[in-house]
């Protein structure tokens, strides 16, 4: 009786379990992969672990931690450096690995909430952008330095140059931070410590928020928001040079702008891409190119055109004069960005079959790569 | 379908409520909740009614004779059941039926909120295209209101807490968070299944294991769910489960003898 009573409940149980779990979907995975590629490795971030893989061959070099840890969340892209790997994960730490064998070095748990984009790392200096508001500044041994609060949570990658670092944030602003602040120009951060920078150097309003990094070349930022707005900035002038939004037509961008010669592309989740003059922030075509699907992840740039994919698996080139070249079509969805080293294409498709595939750039497989757990 | 009929409309509103009240998610989520809690209203008034007509059943005199008559009989005790039902006007149906219209509700309302806070990628991604244009036509007629789009992220804090993640309250002295929204959201749902329940102990010994169950796990579930994930469905469940109680007040169900019953009786053969 008392055996037919505890499975009743168990039954209970169990239906209440599985009718509110369907409603919920914090459980599911709240990201997408991210991985940066080097001239000889390849770092990805998928969820529980990091991994370096051999470029050449996908044979994974190290992975961290070496057990799959379930409470851990890690999808922003890892950042390197001549020594480090540094990783953000969901659970707000920030930790370093050494290049080579993939041991831990040092963490930071200073934040409050999620790093969600990649780090950079610029010479002695770690910065990394969380979503509790701050911009941390860590140095190479992972000492704090100083902090800096935007009004929004960020999501993009710092960018910076001999000066200054840039971001862009959800709070609708692009800043920019002197790297060799004065202690001088600290503010009392909570703890009591001089390490709060209170006011930037100076900063643009985008007018709305920012969730696809930015991306800098001689001294112009392009930036793009979820509204549909590709900004020029220029550092130096400090102000916007050009705003383009084809009269409205842009969708929410999510990619970082592709940047060439004379053009920028930017893709959004409307399937629609976009050549603009560089120059003049002008349209290049009359009408924007369909690419069939969301264009979530940035693209990359090679002799060819700029190479996106869609998320309906669709991997194609498009050059300047809009013409496309459709590169393959996988069956599974791709919402990573795009990278290329080697002659070689690295996605991230959304597969059982592959957590990252290497291709040429005829669409014919080098490698995949899946973890064995 | 689903995402077009529910959960698009919902999020709107939300917003909408969002960007009209001043950019408060919790008082959005709290206000959004009683708005569709009035809407469903009229069905979870029959609910309570039928739910109300088969609990009296239980302790007329007539009914108890019949069980006790056709208690080695199930086939027959099923068909005088029936009769029973018919010359008493009960449609037994009528008390779930109304729960079954209400549980799409119930999920969309849970996955709004959900998807609204859009504290991750992947859910900003799906918020975003959910945001559409004919929404800020809609925003556009009250002055004041802000473009949708221009809302996000949204301000996720609410009191002491941060409606995008699990609720804890840090008192001095105590090294760990307190889950007090988890608590509350516990003793608030007990309350409600309370009510719900028999206030006394019925013929059918099955049904009232399975009342005594969902007296004691319910609330556990509720607290639970309300302890690991974000404090803006803590804040829902907190918010329906008051409305609950107050609507079984206005409907004259409200009974303290159903929260504190006294250890009931066995019926006598």
């Amino acid at each position: 009786m008392k055996s037919k009573k505890i499975f009743k409940s168990l039954i209970f149980i169990i239906g209440i379990l599985f009718l509110l779990s369907g409603c919920t979907r914090t459980t599911a995975a709240s990201s997408w992969p991210g991985f940066s590629v080097s001239e000889e490795a390849i770092y990805l971030s998928c969820g529980a672990q990091t991994f370096a893989l051999d470029l050449a061959n996908g044979s994974v070099l190290w992975k961290y931690p070496s057990e799959v840890d379930r409470t851990r969340q890690v999808y922003a892209a890892p950042a390197f450096g001549e020594e480090l790997v540094v990783i953000g994960d969901f659970n707000g730490s920030l930790t370093a690995l050494d290049l080579s064998s993939g041991t831990k070095k040092w963490a930071f748990d200073g934040s409050s909430d999620r790093f969600i984009a990649s780090a950079l790392i610029d010479g002695d200096t770690v910065f990394a952008t969380n979503s509790d508001h701050y911009l941390y500044a860590l140095n190479s041994d992972g000492d704090f330095l100083w902090k800096f609060k935007s009004e929004g949570p960020n999501w993009t990658k710092p960018i910076s140059d001999k000066n200054f670092v840039y971001f862009a944030s959800m709070d609708h602003s692009f800043y920019a931070i002197e790297k060799g602040i004065s202690e001088n120009a600290f503010a009392q951060a909570e703890d009591g410590s001089k390490t709060l920078i209170s006011d930037p150097n100076w900063s643009v309003d985008l007018g709305m928020a920012v969730v696809a990094d930015p991306v800098m070349e001689d001294g112009i930022v392009y930036v793009a928001t979820i509204e549909g707005a590709l900004f020029a900035i220029d550092t130096n002038k400090q102000e916007i040079l050009w705003k383009f939004t084809n009269n409205g037509e842009i969708g929410s961008v999510w990619g970082a702008p592709v940047v060439t010669g004379d053009v920028v592309f930017v893709a959004d989740i409307d399937g629609k891409i976009y050549g603009v003059n560089k120059v003049e922030g002008s349209a290049l075509w009359p009408s924007s190119f369909n690419a069939g699907g969301k264009v979530v992840g940035g693209g990359v740039y090679i002799d060819e055109g700029a190479i996106f994919a869609n998320d309906e698996g669709k991997l194609f080139i498009l050059n300047a004069d809009k013409e496309p070249r459709t590169i393959t079509n996988f069956e599974n969805q791709i919402l990573s960005p795009v990278g290329f080293s080697d002659e070689k294409i690295l996605i991230a498709p959304a597969s059982e079959d592959a957590l990252l595939t290497s291709m040429d750039l005829n669409g014919f497989e080098v490698w995949s790569f899946l973890p064995s757990e | 379908m689903w995402e077009s009929l529910i959960i698009e409309p919902f999020i709107t509103a939300l917003l909408f409520i969002y960007d009209l009240i001043g950019e408060n998610i919790g008082l959005a989520i709290i206000l959004f909740t009683v708005i569709i809690k009035l809407i469903t209203w009229p069905l979870m008034s029959k609910q309570i009614k039928s739910s109300k007509a088969l609990q009296e059943m239980q302790s007329d005199p007539e009914w108890i004779e019949i069980q006790k008559k056709y208690k080695n009989d199930k086939d027959k005790l099923a068909q005088e059941q029936m009769s029973f039902y018919k010359k008493k006007n009960i449609s037994p149906f009528a008390s779930c039926l109304p729960t079954l219209i209400q549980f799409p509700v119930i999920i969309g309302l849970y996955q709004s909120i959900i998807q609204t806070m859009g504290n991750a990628p992947l859910q900003m991604l799906n918020l975003i295209p959910k945001i559409s244009p004919w929404l800020k036509d809609l925003f556009s007629f009250i002055p004041g209101l802000q473009e949708p789009l221009s809302l996000i992220p949204l301000n996720s804090q609410f009191l002491w807490m941060d409606v995008g993640r699990p609720e804890r309250i840090f008192i001095p002295g105590i090294s760990f968070g307190i889950p007090l929204l988890a608590i509350i959201v516990a003793a608030t749902s007990f309350v409600q299944t309370k009510l719900i329940a028999s206030p006394a102990a019925t013929t059918d010994k099955q049904s009232n294991q399975m009342s005594g169950m969902m007296n004691v796990y319910m609330p556990l579930l509720m607290g639970w769910f309300a302890y690991s994930l974000a404090s803006g469905l803590a804040l829902y469940f907190l918010a329906s489960n008051l409305f609950s109680i107050v609507q079984y007040a206005i409907l004259g169900r409200f009974d303290f003898k159903n929260l504190f019953p006294k250890k009931s009786k066995e019926i006598k053969e």
